[in-house]
């Protein structure tokens, strides 16, 4: 038999094994559900980068109630915790954080054999925002943001491209997804920010333990641990449904030449420029 | 954030030929179903550079796809053995059909991962050279002498059907 002959044969076999094949009806309803899901864990990339700053600006009270008696114990020391952290996040505005998280399973990046770690790193003076993809240690995808300036700088390594132009927000999302100073005032004045209460030991350091509704501009509840001592926040959690998802840790970083370095992302010899 | 209008028609358009491409990838209906559901996830994820070519982007998102699974699975189709098929010519050009269909469609699942890879984007999906390359990531020239080599694998598995049934009842 000719290879043309064969060819046809095998064509025609394939499409008769298949030929009754037909998309599930719920393909559709549950591609937009996984896709909102994923947006908005997206987006924990450039929301962290506000919340420490958005904590210490707009400030944090618990709302443990005033009774008759006046203020309650819990508020006084939520009144301290606010200042102390405001005043750290005043003198620590030009630092780089740092925020790294693992993604396993079936991922936007990572399959159950390989697991994706992304990088994050941020101005505090939330200024700008770096997100860095890699895969068995080799990065796959690189992404920074220049808030003031408002444009994005993105390099495919999988695809050896890389393109920069304007971030791009549509219109009535004009805070996207990120924590501002005023959301967190809004919360505390609304009575929706809590103390928790003592946290656990992050990197060996005694933390306490706050959260909040109605911070984030997605409405999603969102959680930070305060460190006893520096007053900074270094570890955070987002909540999405019923439950609240791993916290991440916040590494506050001295704003050094090498630090500084890590916002900008390099564009790789004989990639070529899309878009 | 919802999904584009736009590829909200590409799944309505396409998503069944991308389904029984994905279950002649894999080898499982089950397995095709979650596979086109990640691809297509991911293209909507990245619909502003998909969009102007979203079946080929989702397409090579279903190679990579069905590659990692074949991966996890470690499966050593050429271990698995190939029960003997042979065409009863008392039943004639039909039965002859079916039972080249399955003998056909059985020896695509013992092929190494790439060979049918090219097996199922050349002939079935009929992608040119340069785009069976293009989602394959690879060059032409591979996939070339990889068709040549997955024709002449499948022949050799189905060997003596092939030899003894189809020439003697050709099916159309």
């Amino acid at each position: 038999m000719s290879d043309d002959d064969f060819v046809t044969e095998v064509r025609g076999a394939l499409r008769l094994g298949v030929a009754d094949l037909t998309a599930s009806p719920s393909l559709l309803p549950t591609l937009r559900r996984r896709h909102a899901r994923q947006v908005a864990a997206r987006r924990v990339a450039i929301t962290a980068a506000s919340l420490a700053v958005a904590v210490a600006v707009g400030g944090v009270a618990a709302t443990a109630g005033i009774g008759p008696s006046g203020p309650t114990h819990e508020v006084r020391d939520a009144a301290v915790i606010t200042d102390q952290v405001a005043g750290a996040m005043d003198g620590a505005g030009r630092s780089v954080v740092f925020i790294t998280v693992t993604e396993t399973g079936v991922g936007k990046v990572s399959t159950p054999d390989e697991p994706a770690v992304w990088n994050h790193w941020y101005r505090a003076d939330n200024t700008a925002v770096r997100t860095q993809v890699l895969v068995d240690g080799q990065p796959v995808w690189d992404e920074g943001t220049d808030l003031d300036r408002r444009t994005t700088t993105t390099v495919d390594h999988r695809q050896r491209t890389w393109r920069s132009g304007p971030f791009l927000v549509r219109a009535g999302d004009a805070t996207g997804d990120m924590i501002t100073p005023a959301g967190i005032r809004q919360a505390m004045a609304g009575g929706r920010l809590t103390i928790v209460g003592e946290g656990e030991l992050v990197a060996g350091r005694p933390t306490i333990h706050l959260r909040g509704d109605g911070i984030a501009h997605s409405g999603d509840p969102m959680g930070f641990w305060v460190d006893r001592t520096s007053h900074l926040p270094i570890r955070a959690e987002y909540r999405r449904g019923d439950s609240w998802q791993p916290p991440f840790d916040l590494t506050w970083l001295p704003p050094t030449e090498a630090n500084l370095a890590n916002l900008t992302i390099p564009i790789p010899a004989g990639y070529s420029r899309q878009g | 954030m919802r999904l584009d209008p736009g590829f909200e028609e590409f799944v309505e358009a396409r998503s069944v030929a991308l389904l029984r491409t994905a279950s002649l990838l894999v080898g499982d209906r089950g397995e095709a179903e979650d596979l086109v559901q990640t691809a297509l996830l991911r293209t909507a994820l990245k619909w502003r550079r998909a969009r102007d070519h979203p079946e080929a982007y989702t397409r090579q998102v279903l190679v990579n796809l069905a590659r990692d699974r074949w991966r996890r699975s470690r499966r050593r189709v050429a271990e698995q053995p190939l029960n003997p098929v042979t065409a009863d010519p008392v039943h004639g050009d039909h039965a002859n059909a079916v039972v080249n269909q399955q003998a056909i469609q059985h020896a695509l699942g013992l092929l190494p991962q790439r060979l049918r890879e090219v097996v199922v984007l050349r002939f079935f999906d009929d992608l040119s050279v340069a785009d069976t390359a293009a989602a394959m990531r690879t060059s032409q020239g591979t996939v070339k002498s990889q068709t040549s080599k997955a024709l002449a694998q499948l022949r050799q598995i189905l060997g003596a059907h092939d030899t003894n049934t189809t020439e003697a009842h050709h099916v159309r």
